[in-house]
């Protein structure tokens, strides 16, 4: 899943760099096509997650979903894509992180 | 013995990576879908239909107020709005009052909070300082293209009021016809003008008119009645010009006021009817009759008479419908009278359904 993860990761700090230095209304578009990327790849990822069951994984992986799709009706909607962007891209790396430090504390 | 784990671990890894793919497509599908049902609301689903079953129409118009009907689905709430001169009038139960004469209104029929209907209307004014257009058409009620064409043609006129020389709903003016035969094909043409109906057979065969009467709400029974329109009375007789028509007529045109007046009968009235020197002594600009599917014009002993009876219906068979002896004009086109009166005399123009002059009378 690792290639996944780092392919949103790349895609939710392209929408983050783009949404800082666009204004609305041109944010929207570049917004919404990098929120349909998060949404696809995050589908494959929700599905990997899933066999075997990784509780952490899958739900950062739907909330990458939720993400996209948020990025995508950013304009209707009025939501903030930097916002938006930076919850999606702190998302992808949580599963390794918590894994690690669980690792740790395991070891001690 | 070592390549049986290594090909038992890879087919679970391919299986993962196909689940991931198909995962992934599937989102595909889901957004295609989303935008597929959002451009479907948005731009392919029309507006919401016309919740009108009937009208809005002008029912009536005078001086200063005028009053539009109709029939609306499921009880909606309908909010009429008139406004001419930077002023707007709302209506009270159909009910514009407190109108200035002599005044183009338009006016807008809301439901919803938007306009689902609008239309325009001219009060009368009080005295014949500019020519007054109005209408006149005759056997006409039979929901065919030609009757849709004659609305048409005489709602482009912007006639302050159309008058009908009676056979209004084929083959009878039973209330379940008269949407169909009156209110849909003249639809643009009541949006600006009330119809003002006499009576033919066709009308009184189904309890002797009691169906156009009640859709019109006429004063008087079987079609007799008077209107005024500002300067303009109108004496409209119903069926024919009998004894107890004529003293109807002579009672009501000896009414002072009017600066012209015109009677309206189905039948058209022949020489040596009794009522003809009334008319001639009054005045009367012209008598309009129907009946015969013709349009003619002719002067009946002294009194200009119209018969416009192909406003829709249709001549059929040539024997019935022969031209009346001793007519200037008798044509079998389509169509419907416009007048213009106005203080220097009257125009009349007899228009074909396709909007051609056919026939011309200044008076």
């Amino acid at each position: 899943v690792r290639p996944l993860r780092g392919a949103n990761l790349l895609v939710a700090a392209a929408v983050v760099a783009i949404a800082a230095t666009l204004g609305a209304p041109d944010v929207y578009g570049p917004a919404a096509l990098g929120g349909i990327l998060l949404f696809v790849v995050a589908a494959g990822a929700l599905a990997a997650d899933c066999f075997p069951w990784r509780a952490l994984h899958a739900a950062t992986s739907a909330g990458t979903m939720l993400c996209g799709l948020a990025l995508i009706l950013a304009g209707p909607l009025g939501l903030p894509p930097v916002a938006t962007g930076a919850v999606a891209a702190a998302l992808q790396p949580l599963p390794a992180l918590v894994g690690r430090r669980t690792t740790r504390s395991r070891a001690r | 013995m070592t390549a049986a784990p290594a090909g038992g671990q890879r087919a679970p890894r391919r299986l993962r990576l196909a689940l991931v793919a198909v995962s992934m497509l599937c989102a595909i599908l889901v957004l295609a879908l989303g935008v597929v049902l959002v451009y479907w609301d948005r731009y392919l689903l029309s507006a919401s239909g016309d919740p009108f079953t009937r009208g809005p129409f002008v029912l009536r118009v005078d001086e200063t107020s005028a009053v539009l009907r109709w029939r609306v689905r499921d009880g909606a709430r309908v909010q009429v709005v008139a406004s001419a001169d930077g002023r707007s009038v709302r209506a009270r139960g159909g009910e514009l009052a407190g109108l200035a004469p002599g005044r183009r209104y338009t006016w807008a029929a809301s439901v919803d909070g938007h306009a689902a209907a609008t239309g325009s209307f001219r009060t009368a004014p009080r005295r014949m300082r500019a020519p007054i257009t109005f209408a006149v058409i005759g056997d006409y009620g039979s929901g065919n293209d030609h009757e849709y064409a004659v609305g048409r043609v005489l709602a482009a006129q912007a006639p302050a009021f159309v008058l009908t020389a009676g056979d209004n709903s084929y083959l009878a003016a039973a209330p379940v016809l008269l949407d169909r035969n009156i209110f849909e094909p003249l639809r643009p043409l009541l949006r600006q003008a009330p119809l003002v109906p006499t009576m033919g057979e066709h009308d009184l065969f189904w309890r002797g008119g009691e169906a156009i009467q009640h859709a019109f709400d006429l004063p008087g029974s079987r079609g007799r009645y008077v209107m005024r329109y500002g300067p303009i009375q109108v004496v409209l007789l119903g069926l024919e010009a009998g004894p107890a028509e004529r003293r109807f007529a002579a009672a009501a045109l000896r009414r002072p006021g009017p600066a012209l007046r015109f009677v309206v009968v189905h039948r058209p009235i022949q020489a040596g009817n009794p009522i003809l020197p009334i008319l001639r002594r009054a005045g009367v600009a012209a008598v309009f009759a129907g009946h015969l599917h013709r349009y003619e014009r002719r002067v009946v002993d002294g009194v200009l008479e119209f018969t416009v009876g192909t406003s829709g219906e249709g001549a059929g068979d040539l024997r019935f419908t022969r031209p009346t002896a001793g007519a200037d004009v008798s044509r079998l086109d389509f169509g419907g009278l416009r007048v213009d009166a106005g203080p220097g005399g009257v125009l009349y123009t007899f228009l074909d359904e396709r909007g051609r002059v056919i026939d011309r009378l200044r008076r």
